[in-house]
């Protein structure tokens, strides 16, 4: 199958490897949509990060392979899955800090989803693969595994309707949580270098923005509200 | 392991026959445990009166308390070996459902209980042992570890309760479940009434730390003599049932103050209901909840509070008595002697 496989940060190349095999309590997806989050880049460019490697973990695909005790899915199935797991059972875990788990921190799809073909554990075929209507938007589906981050940090904190947040860097994560706050009540402004993203942040709900390239970000603040904002996020 | 093992088996409503049956076969991920320590519970009392709404099928083994040794291992087990001493409980969430995804895992829809403490040998399944299963420090007893499952249940219903320190809570029933709660409450820093009918009972109860107790059966208005200690005679804080009985989860209610946490505990017979005065609810703003079972967290509360010694397990344990003697422990229980009967073979 094809693989994008990254050697180091300026060398990625398009090659062919093994399909991944499954067992009994495996399946295998074809991947349908990839899309490239930030925490890649950061492996990418880490030289820490063991290389070479095929990264990427959020995808959307179609089941083309089930192992014989696999039960609650089919050939055909368009799925999500998240990529770590935990193990249920670490301090981490049972105090709800499942994203702090060992366990979880090690599991991964493989090889990553920058490929045709991915494995999928009895793990997480267990825990955290969900099937996808197929009237759905599949495009949209890709975003499942981002937004679960954002609804997490989101339901960390206590807030009221009209609470004020400052959302500082408006990515992907900054965008999603800019449309989870407004739907949750709250008011946003929006903090970020690039005047383009401003714009797309204004169109998903902020209620202001600031560039600080050329705009003092304490003085816009004081402007909009001279306590300081409720709650501050950085994603 | 092939072989025959001796075990208690519920029949029905006070059948339970003592018998010769096979000892149970393991999977590749179970492991098979000698039991050194099984304990009797108000629910296997209810089961051999009455049966068992979730946890019992007919003609099975019961028991649901225990520690042992871990006599077989199947293949695939690396976390425990033979020879461990250890304490599970008696479920284990599946993770996959719509309720566990809530991480309201006492309410998961694939809870499978695992019964058979009544027995020279018991099985545990793959997912307990992976994740609600310990192993026992050499200082503590068989039996004090298998107070793990109730003390487990507990724990979750104190966390339930709203107790902050120096609360007046009411503890209804002074069973092995509401001594518990004594000593948990006290644990937080509350101040214990203890309700019960028994004398027997109270004493265990002021041992256990109660720092009030009343005889219900001497008081023409319980809920009256329990208001009576309070400031004002306002009411209690937090009031907990541990009886299982319609009429006292009434008397429970009435027993909070304005504004209080009301924790109904104790499972009550099927087909029961209880009646609230709808106007003390809404303008008492009461807070009314049920509490069931216990989760993987809560287990492992359980286990420390066992194993630093902040519970007196030892205390719970009122005598030995052989496996072929279970019914005559379960009738004790039910005519309220003694608190928890540790049963051996």
């Amino acid at each position: 199958m094809k693989a994008l496989i990254c050697y180091n940060q300026n060398e990625f190349k398009l090659e062919e490897i093994d399909r991944p095999e499954i067992q009994k309590d495996e399946m295998l997806i074809e991947m349908i949509y990839t899309s490239l989050c930030g925490s890649d880049i950061i492996k990418i460019l880490d030289p820490e990060v063991k290389k070479p490697a095929v990264f990427g973990h959020e995808v959307v695909g179609r089941v083309v392979k089930v192992g014989k005790n696999i039960t609650r899915f089919n050939l055909g199935d368009v799925v999500v899955a998240a990529h770590h797991i935990p193990c249920y059972r670490c301090h981490y875990c049972l105090h709800g800090n499942h994203s702090m788990c060992r366990h979880f921190k090690e599991t991964n799809i493989y090889p990553g989803s920058f490929c045709q073909y991915i494995r999928l554990s009895k793990e997480h075929i267990r825990y955290t693969t969900f099937k996808i209507p197929p009237d759905s938007n599949l495009l949209e589906a890709l975003f499942v595994e981002p937004l679960a981050c954002c609804i997490r940090a989101v339901d960390r904190v206590t807030f009221r309707k009209d609470d004020i947040f400052s959302v500082v860097g408006t990515g992907v994560i900054g965008m999603l949580f800019i449309q989870l706050i407004k739907l949750s009540g709250g008011r946003v402004v929006a903090i970020e270098l690039d005047n383009d993203r401003l714009s797309m942040a204004r169109f998903l709900g902020a209620d202001c923005t600031i560039n600080p390239s050329n705009q003092n970000i304490a003085r816009e603040i004081k402007n909009i509200t001279d306590i300081g904002v409720d709650i501050a996020y950085s994603p | 392991m092939k072989g025959k093992m001796k075990a208690q088996l519920f029949y029905g409503p006070e059948d339970v026959r003592y018998e010769n049956i096979n000892i149970p076969e393991i999977g590749d991920d179970e492991a098979l445990v000698k039991i050194k320590s099984a304990l009797t519970c108000g629910s296997d009392l209810k089961t051999y009166k009455r049966g068992h709404p979730t946890m019992i099928k007919e003609a099975s083994v019961f028991g649901h308390e225990w520690a042992g040794d871990i006599v077989e291992i199947g293949s695939d087990v690396d976390n425990f070996k033979v020879g461990d001493r250890i304490a599970a409980v008696n479920s284990v969430p599946c993770y996959e459902c719509y309720y566990c995804k809530l991480e309201r895992y006492s309410l998961c829809e694939n809870l499978i209980y695992n019964n058979g403490a009544y027995a020279e040998y018991i099985k545990i399944p793959g997912n307990i042992l992976k994740k609600n299963t310990y192993i026992i420090p050499d200082k503590i007893d068989y039996r004090e570890a298998a107070l793990l499952e109730p003390l487990a249940c507990v724990v979750h219903g104190i966390e339930e309760s709203n107790i902050k320190t120096d609360d007046m809570v009411v503890i209804n029933g002074a069973g092995p479940i509401g001594l518990m709660f004594i000593a948990l409450a006290r644990l937080k820093g509350a101040l214990v009434i203890s309700v019960d009918l028994s004398d027997e009972r109270l004493e265990y109860a002021k041992d256990f730390g109660a720092d009030y107790t009343i005889n219900a059966s001497k008081e023409s208005n319980q809920v009256a003599a329990v208001k009576e200690l309070t400031e004002d005679k306002k009411g209690v804080d937090v009031a907990v049932d541990a009886t299982g009985i319609p009429e006292v989860w009434e008397m429970t209610i009435l027993m909070g103050r304005k504004g209080a946490t009301i924790n109904l505990f104790g499972g009550c017979a099927s087909g029961t209901s209880v009646n609230i005065d709808t106007q003390l609810l809404h303008y008492s703003e009461l807070t009314i909840k049920g509490v069931y079972h216990h989760t993987p967290y809560y287990v492992k509360k359980a286990f420390d509070l066992i194993t630093s010694r902040q519970i007196d397990t030892v205390k719970f344990i009122t005598a030995d008595m052989p496996l072929e003697k279970l019914v005559s422990a379960l009738e004790l229980m039910g005519q309220q002697k003694g608190i928890k009967y540790n049963i051996t073979t």
